[in-house]
């Protein structure tokens, strides 16, 4: 049996209790008060957890100094921690990490698009070959540096439009749109983006936090959707955009978030805080942008191994097929438009992938010409927009429908239109030029404005035209009706042009008398003679609101002068004002 | 200029596009209203010297093939039910989409359009049968989208109520 007693502490001998108990206190006193002091303080939660508070910043620096033992303690309960708020409430935590979150997102799919940009440099590298050849050829026969060849050759896209939505609500907070395209009515739009988004979102049960990215129109538009917590960013973009404008658009809408973050959340219909936006959507409307051109050089075994593969597919076809293929892939490559990515054999078809502009002619034509059936080949083409001067003026020519007395061509991008159109063409081939792919500037100076022609010559005619009055009678004098109506004529012909064409025009009726008599009266009467034609174009219905009088300056009466020579002084005129000059 | 979100919500076929298209013009094809279910139409008003924009959401109407889709309803600064006047059942329809909308968006101004007033000998809807929907402050209207009867005021004390709050 054990005996328990004989390991407890020795009891202190009874008759010495007090001398014990005095000398302990002499000894350990101090000690043992602090002992006690300690004891409080572990005991007592309050003044415990305020010492630790002090000292804890100081430790967990040194902890962490000294190894990653304190991080991988409190892993686990950071993780259960976060776990658990974003079981209760995922919102908070997204949104206050969602401007700090782009960035590393960014930087994690920028070197995913680059390797994937790399691998497509290899491809183009390998499988153009040829093409770059001829673009060099090119270069050197056009006397243009091959960068800006290939630059030529490159694809092109353009933000058209640009809105900033409030998230939850779907109304507009701020839009910018290039001339041309301004969308009918952007606040509808804007709204019916926001249904379309939750309609999508509840029809295929994706969570809150995703959404849809990006959708095409039917008219060949894509639409790309950045989707922030408070606010949404909707890009209308044609062409073929580069996978970095996402990370742009993105950023963009990042920054409207931390500096509009107050205004968002109390968002309540009032949009005028953000027209500080504005800028910075316009500012992205204007990168209308050329891809830069894939440059790096195959490494030397992708060449030699490349090489190889060309022997061994060659081996295997008929020497014949071989050469009606080279042909057709020579026509293929020579026809603007159309890009060949790879041409492969596999079994009995031809495989060709590539990028093929929409106004292009049909690779299938080629195909007849060279003599090879059209079911040997499938064909696999992503559309893209060249900036080709030929292409774009075919889109140019499709797109504006330029009547039979135009003549239109594109030169290094500059779209030039001669010969003469109608007012409303002209100014419906301004408005539609700046959305033609490949067109970077317009040149109007040869073409000429019909109608602005006609007005002119309308002007001429009725600035030849006079009628004659008797002496001293403010009414035309009779048998001038054809002149009458000749004029009555012109100056509705006028003033219908200039509604048309928009330029300014101003009639001025101008009375004239002849230097005999007294001076005042004659003033007088050349003011009456003005008014009464002025009368009798209102009797026709002619509206005259453009229409005013004047008299000329009296002749001097010193010469006397025969009767016919007075007779041509006694008329009414009239001064056609054009322009600028119509409203002095 | 203020834009406000406002929903219109009913039975199938209670007016609810033939009241918004009465001053607007769908830049939208009904294409999209009975795929996505709704259609989103403009009206500008002027209330007090304010300038105001309604931003028109039109349900597709609640029937058995189609349940008005709650999500559309957020963000909403102001709802109007429309209620057919010569169909009873359609103020139950509405009443329970209001409980529905309110647990969705929470109480916002709320306005009451009693609609197709002009066809009086069909008209089946007494006062007593409004009771379960209009609560004392809701006002009630009663619109024709035909005649134009009362529909602008509709619109007009909608949109006071949604500038008024607080
Ligand atoms: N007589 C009359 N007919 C109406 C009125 N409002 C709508 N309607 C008709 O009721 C039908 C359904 O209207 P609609 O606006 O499509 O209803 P919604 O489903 O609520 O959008 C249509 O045939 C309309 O012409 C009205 O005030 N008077
Ligand atoms: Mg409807």
């Amino acid at each position: 049996m054990t005996d328990f007693a004989s390991k407890a502490d020795p009891a202190p001998p009874p008759d010495n209790l007090d001398q014990w108990r005095q000398l302990r206190s002499l000894i350990v006193g101090p000690e043992r008060e602090h002992i006690e002091a300690v004891q409080a303080l572990l005991d007592d939660p309050v003044l415990h957890a305020e010492s630790i508070s002090t000292a804890l910043p100081d430790a967990i620096t040194l902890a962490s100094e000294r190894s990653d033992r304190l991080a991988e303690a409190l892993q686990p309960s950071i993780d259960g921690a976060l776990r658990a708020s974003v079981r209760r409430d995922p919102a908070a935590i997204a949104d206050a990490i969602f401007p700090a979150l782009g960035p590393g997102i960014r930087k994690a799919v920028t070197a995913a698009i680059t390797r994937m940009v790399q691998s497509l440099n290899r491809v183009l590298t390998e499988g153009l070959s040829l093409r770059s050849l001829r673009w060099r050829w090119q270069a050197w026969i056009s006397h243009r540096p091959y960068a800006e060849i290939v630059l030529l050759h490159h694809l092109v896209y353009r933000i058209e439009q640009l809105l900033l939505i409030h998230r939850s609500s779907g109304i507009l907070l701020a839009k910018a749109a290039t001339e041309s395209t301004e969308p009918r009515d952007p606040d509808q739009v804007a709204g019916m983006l926001t249904a379309i988004q939750d309609f999508v979102r509840d029809a295929f049960g994706t969570s809150e936090g995703e959404v849809m990215h990006a959708f095409e129109t039917d008219a060949g538009q894509a639409v790309w959707i950045e989707t922030g917590p408070e606010a949404t960013l909707a890009a209308v973009i044609r062409g073929t955009p580069p996978l970095h404008l996402r990370a742009q658009l993105q950023k963009m809408l990042e920054e409207i978030h931390l500096l509009f973050r107050r205004k968002l959340d109390t968002f309540d219909g009032d949009p005028s805080p953000f027209r500080l936006v504005q800028p910075k959507l316009e500012e992205a409307l204007s990168f209308e942008i050329r891809d830069p051109a894939p440059r790096s050089r195959a490494p030397a075994w992708i060449a030699a191994s490349a090489g190889v593969l060309a022997a061994v597919t060659w081996i295997s076809m008929t020497i014949g097929e071989h050469r009606r293929w080279n042909h057709f892939l020579e026509l293929v490559r020579a026809e603007p438009g159309i890009v060949v990515l790879e041409a492969d054999k596999r079994g009995a078809t031809w495989e060709l992938t590539g990028l093929r502009d929409p106004i292009s002619r049909d690779p299938a034509v080629l195909l007849d010409r060279a003599g090879i059936p059209r079911e040997a080949v499938t064909a696999t083409w992503s559309t893209y927009f060249a900036a080709d001067d030929d292409l774009a003026a075919r889109r140019a020519t499709a797109r504006l429908h330029p009547p039979e007395s135009v003549a239109l061509e594109v030169v290094k991008g500059t779209l030039m239109l001669s010969g003469s159109a109608t007012h409303d063409w002209i100014a419906r081939a301004r408005r539609d030029a700046g959305s033609i792919v490949g067109v970077d500037a317009i040149d109007f100076e040869r073409l000429e404005d019909t109608q602005a022609r006609a007005l002119e010559h309308v002007r001429q005619s009725l600035e030849r035209s006079v009628l004659y009055f008797e002496r001293a009678r403010g009414q035309p004098s009779p048998g001038q009706e054809d002149a009458i109506d000749t004029i009555e004529t012109l100056v509705r012909e006028a003033q219908q042009l200039s509604r048309h064409t928009g330029v300014p025009l101003r009639i001025v009726i101008v009375g004239h008398a002849d230097p005999t008599g007294a001076r005042d009266f004659n003033h007088e009467l050349s003011n009456r003679r003005a008014l009464s034609v002025l009368r009798l174009l209102e009797t026709r219905g002619v509206d005259t609101t453009s229409v005013s009088v004047s008299q000329a300056a009296l002749p001097a009466s010193s010469s006397p002068s025969a009767a016919t020579e007075l007779a041509a002084l006694r008329k009414v005129t009239f001064s056609v004002l054009l322009g600028n000059q119509s409203r002095s | 200029m203020i834009k406000k979100k406002i929903c219109l919500i009913g039975a199938f076929a209670a007016g609810k596009t033939s009241l918004v298209q009465r001053h607007v013009h769908s830049i939208f094809s009904a294409r999209y209203y009975t795929t996505v279910g709704v259609r989103i139409e403009k009206k500008q008003l002027q209330i007090d010297e304010q300038d105001i924009s309604l931003i028109l959401w039109d349900l597709h109407g609640e029937d058995d093939f189609q349940s008005v889709q709650m999500s559309y309803l957020k963000g909403a600064s102001g709802l109007l039910f429309v209620v057919d006047g010569t169909r009873r059942g359609t103020v139950e329809i509405a009443a329970k989409l209001r409980d529905r909308a309110r647990s969705a968006v929470g109480p916002v101004p709320t306005v009451i359009a009693v609609n197709k007033v002009d066809l009086d000998r069909l008209w089946e809807i007494r006062a007593r049968d409004l009771d379960t929907l209009a609560e004392d402050d809701t006002p009630l209207f009663f619109t024709s989208a035909k005649t134009g009867e009362s529909v602008d005021p509709a619109f007009r004390e909608l949109a006071k109520l949604t500038l008024n709050r607080p």
